[in-house]
């Protein structure tokens, strides 16, 4: 069985870098890409198991990018995680609005971020849709 | 007297009873004039009926007669035409004997006509039937018959009985026109009785109204004439005994003349006393004369005082008013000097000095007391004070220098019965105020009065109104008073500018509350809270509601930036830390399965500590952004059922470490708690800074308790350390953010003053308390009390 597949979206390197480093330590196939428009065309090409979209890139963010993740048919079935800098209590409302399958707050435990992303993967309950 | 005035109408009814008789009388003579008539004319009648009776008598007896001569002609001649008188005769025979039936009255007369009409039958069957045909068989025969004689001697009955009717109809006919006569006779005799007993009556009337009518209206006619013609003691005679209603009015016209005398002997000495009037009056002229010049000087006083009224009237301003008064008063009675004292709201109401005339206003009092020098008492006493001083007594300082006043008067200015001011006058010359002068000031001053309080009215309103519009044209913030209609009745200098604003956005109806709403100008793009209030003063007929704008611009954009702020410095210093804690972590990771290698041993313990101070700098950004929050009202709770007990043991727990660290003693004590609604995450984060800071300010070797109990509708969490306590002072602000005690600065203990600030925040976020007890050295206890009432009724 091959090795699910995440697509990861974040615009600062080092986090990109770290990210990227534990779901491949974990056993993912990881693609990374910079910014939403990126993101876009990598899930076009090729649809992942799990997408997860840092919530403030350039251009176009996280919750920009899984709207029309959504919004294709291709892609509309992707499992979507969003990494936020939870400023306030109505960002975390916006991500649920977007349609967003899991929120994870930065500073993350690396260890944590591939724990959620696994279970994401095994299609497992869904914490953000059970509330 | 007493007998006319009991029946005032006898003569009335005696005209009557006269007027009844003589009708009565006309119409007896006249019915018996009528018989007689009547009776005449019947006899007449029944004459005349007689002698018709006689006529056809005649004619039957001149038709038997022509039958007798018919049948001796036929006998002798033998020739049938000599019978057509026969024949004639025989066919009228029946129809006059009907005729003499019906004519011949019923009388004795009557009873012959049976045996006659038989007798004619008989001669005309019994005679003439037979010699008719015994001469048609024979002349001979015929003469036979004619020979005995029987027919002459038929005739010669039937004529003489022809005889006897008509002798007995001749005597009813006269006795008839005898009846005739005597009914004539009688109505002539009536008529002739009825008038000499018409003209008899006629004459005792006449005698009647001369005696009853005329001599008594005569005999008052004549009395009037004698009294016009100057007998006053001219009476009616025997008025008192008549009687009826002349007596009545003869009695009356003597009473009229009783009083026509009575009167004149009044008059006439009223005439006498009149003329006495007249000399008196002509004394009095002369008097009248002096009185009308007095009046002349009179008139121009009131013409003086008029004019003064109308020039106080016509000016409205209180100073040239106040000049105005003084001066004309000072005029009227000579006054040389004069001050004026009116009620002074800018003096808390005294009375103070308004104007002055040939004073120095500068060595005036400036204000007057009541009951204080005469105008004082004046003031008090609600009237006039005069006096005189003695000479030399009295000086002043005038505008042109020093003077002495002789007579000074004061008089009070009432309105409704209350002071209001004091006119003071001076007289330097040696003049007393006479009573007419201090009349005519009280009077001056009274119509004044109105004039002048309207004036200091005028001058409170202009005053305030000029301190109102001070007032809102200095305050920065734009405020209106609407009518209902929502136009600006009043508008301050700011709100000018935008009065648009509020035509556009129209003001909201209010009630009884201030309504706040937040109003945008699309223009400048200035932003304002708009206060609406509702202005109801129905005394003064105000009615509309007052709009206080204030400009919130430049403090909605101090918020938007530091909400900008916070989510760039959030993000830009979260994702730092995030690469810092996640490297951190695989270093970690590593470095624990590096085994017992001393300086990886060592390198681990570095790590750890960069990590939690990494940590506490994550805390520290979540801290700010939580306060920046709060402060933005834009707290929201992620809102479920909360196990307190998991919520405290989970606190605990985390905090373990950390006291073990500090030698402190931390324990839970909890009771079972039913669940309560809230955000989990937060209370947690309240609790969990509740709990580090009890471990932070507890020395070692002291304790902290956690307590979790339910006490009535409320679940309480109570935090308890034996630690260093807070002082009094510092209680009051513990909960204010950034604030650090004194201790906890000069101890050097990590924070910086935001944990009490969130637990408190947090705590209100969920209609719950928070409250503090300290003592300084002895320990301190934070206590929560959320409400149950919120609980989901499940029991952890």
């Amino acid at each position: 069985m091959n090795a699910p597949l995440v697509l990861l979206a974040e615009d600062d390197e080092d986090v990109r870098a770290l990210a990227e480093l534990v779901l491949r330590r974990d056993g993912f196939e990881v693609i990374a890409v910079a910014d939403g428009d990126a993101a876009l065309a990598a899930a076009e090409a090729r649809p992942p198991d799990v997408a997860v979209l840092d919530v403030s890139m350039p251009l176009m963010g996280g919750l920009e990018t899984a709207r029309r993740l959504r919004d294709r048919d291709a892609t509309s079935g992707v499992r979507i995680m969003l990494l936020t800098a939870r400023v306030t209590d109505a960002d975390r409302e916006r991500g649920r609005a977007a349609g967003v399958d899991d929120q994870l707050d930065k500073p993350f435990s690396p260890a944590v971020l591939a724990e959620r992303v696994r279970a994401l993967c095994e299609g497992g309950p869904n914490r953000e849709h059970d509330r | 007297m007493s007998t006319a005035e009991e029946h005032p109408r006898s003569l009335t009814r005696q005209l009557v009873v006269a007027g009844v008789v003589f009708g009565l009388l006309q119409i007896a003579v006249f019915g018996l004039l009528i018989g007689a008539v009547r009776a005449a004319n019947d006899a007449n009648q029944r004459t005349n009926q007689v002698l018709g009776a006689v006529q056809s008598v005649s004619d039957l007896e001149k038709g038997v007669v022509d039958c007798e001569t018919a049948v001796r002609g036929f006998v002798i001649t033998g020739r049938d035409d000599f019978l057509d008188p026969l024949v004639t005769a025989r066919a009228e025979i029946p129809d006059e004997e009907r005729t003499i039936r019906t004519e011949v009255p019923d009388s004795s007369v009557s009873t012959l006509l049976s045996p006659l009409f038989a007798d004619i039958d008989g001669y005309l069957h019994q005679w003439v039937d037979p010699v008719v045909t015994a001469r048609r068989t024979s002349l001979t025969r015929a003469e036979r018959l004619v020979a005995t004689g029987g027919g002459k001697r038929r005739i010669d009955d039937i004529r003489a009985q022809f005889a006897a009717i008509r002798s007995g109809l001749r005597s009813d006919a006269q006795s008839s026109r005898d009846d005739a006569h005597a009914s004539v006779r009688r109505a002539v005799i009536a008529a002739v009785a009825g008038m000499l007993i018409s003209a008899v009556l006629y004459l005792l009337y006449g005698f009647y109204v001369r005696r009853s009518i005329l001599i008594p209206v005569r005999q008052v006619a004549a009395t009037a004439r004698r009294m016009a013609a100057g007998d006053r003691a001219a009476r009616v005679e025997g008025a008192d005994t008549a009687r009826g209603e002349l007596g009545a009015m003869a009695r009356s016209y003597n009473v009229m003349a009783d009083t026509l005398e009575q009167n004149h002997d009044e008059l006439e000495a009223q005439r006498e006393e009149l003329s006495d009037y007249a000399e008196e009056l002509e004394a009095q002229r002369g008097e009248l004369e002096r009185t009308i010049a007095a009046l002349d000087a009179e008139k121009t006083r009131v013409e003086m005082t008029s004019a003064f009224g109308e020039a106080v009237a016509a000016e409205a301003g209180f100073a040239p008013l106040a000049h105005l008064i003084l001066n004309g008063v000072a005029d009227a009675v000579r006054c040389e000097a004069g001050a004026l004292y009116v009620r002074d709201a800018r003096r808390g109401g005294d009375l103070a000095l308004a104007t002055a005339r040939g004073l120095d206003p500068s060595h005036l009092p400036e204000i007057v007391l009541p009951g204080d020098g005469l105008a004082g008492r004046a003031a008090v006493e609600l009237r006039p004070v005069a006096a005189t001083h003695q000479a030399q007594s009295m000086r002043v300082q005038t505008l042109t220098g020093p003077a002495t006043i002789s007579h000074e008067l004061h008089v009070p200015l009432l309105q409704a019965g209350e002071v209001f001011g004091v006119l003071s006058l001076g007289r330097l010359a040696d003049v007393p105020f006479a009573e007419a002068d201090i009349v005519l000031v009280s009077h001056l001053a009274d119509q004044s009065g109105v004039a002048l309080s309207k004036a200091v009215v005028l001058r409170e309103l202009r005053r305030r109104d000029t301190i109102t519009r001070a007032v809102l044209d200095a305050a920065p913030n734009p405020i209106a008073l609407l009518d209902d209609g929502g136009h600006p009745v009043v508008a301050n200098e700011p709100m000018r500018e935008v009065l648009p604003l509020l035509r556009e956005r129209p003001v909201p109806a209010v009630a009884d509350q201030v309504v706040r709403d937040e109003i945008e100008d699309d223009r400048t793009g200035r932003i304002f809270t708009r206060y609406v209030a509702r202005l109801n003063e129905v005394e003064v007929g105000l009615h509309g509601r007052i709009v206080v704008l204030s400009d919130v611009t430049a403090r909605r954009e101090a918020e938007r930036m530091k909400d900008e702020f916070s989510a760039l410095v959030s993000h830009e210093l979260r994702t730092p830390l995030t690469s810092i804690i996640g490297y951190l972590e695989l270093l970690r990771d590593d470095a624990d399965s590096d085994g017992d290698d001393p300086r990886a041993r060592q390198r681990a313990q570095f790590l750890t500590v960069v990590d939690r101070n990494a940590k506490r700098l994550l805390r520290l950004v979540g801290d700010l952004l939580f306060v920046a929050q709060v402060e933005a009202g834009k707290l929201s709770l992620d809102e479920g059922d909360v196990d307190l007990g998991a919520v405290a043991r989970e606190s605990v727990e985390a905090a373990a470490p950390r006291a073990r660290d500090g030698g402190v003693e931390l324990t839970l004590e909890e009771e079972d708690t039913p669940l309560v609604r809230g955000d989990r995450d937060r209370l947690a984060q309240a609790l969990d800074n509740l709990v580090s800071n009890a471990i932070k300010f507890t020395p070692a070797g002291g304790r902290v308790v956690v307590r979790l109990a339910c006490e009535y509708d409320r679940a309480v969490l109570e935090v308890t350390d034996t630690g260093i306590g807070i002082s009094q002072a510092d209680l009051e602000q513990l909960f204010q953010r950034f604030f650090r005690t004194q201790r906890a600065t000069s101890a050097a203990i990590p924070g910086v003053g935001l944990g009490l600030t969130i637990a408190q925040a947090i705590v209100h976020g969920h209609d719950g308390q928070i409250s503090v007890q300290s003592r300084d050295g002895e320990g301190t206890t934070f206590r929560i009390e959320l409400p149950l009432l919120r609980a989901a009724g499940v029991t952890a």
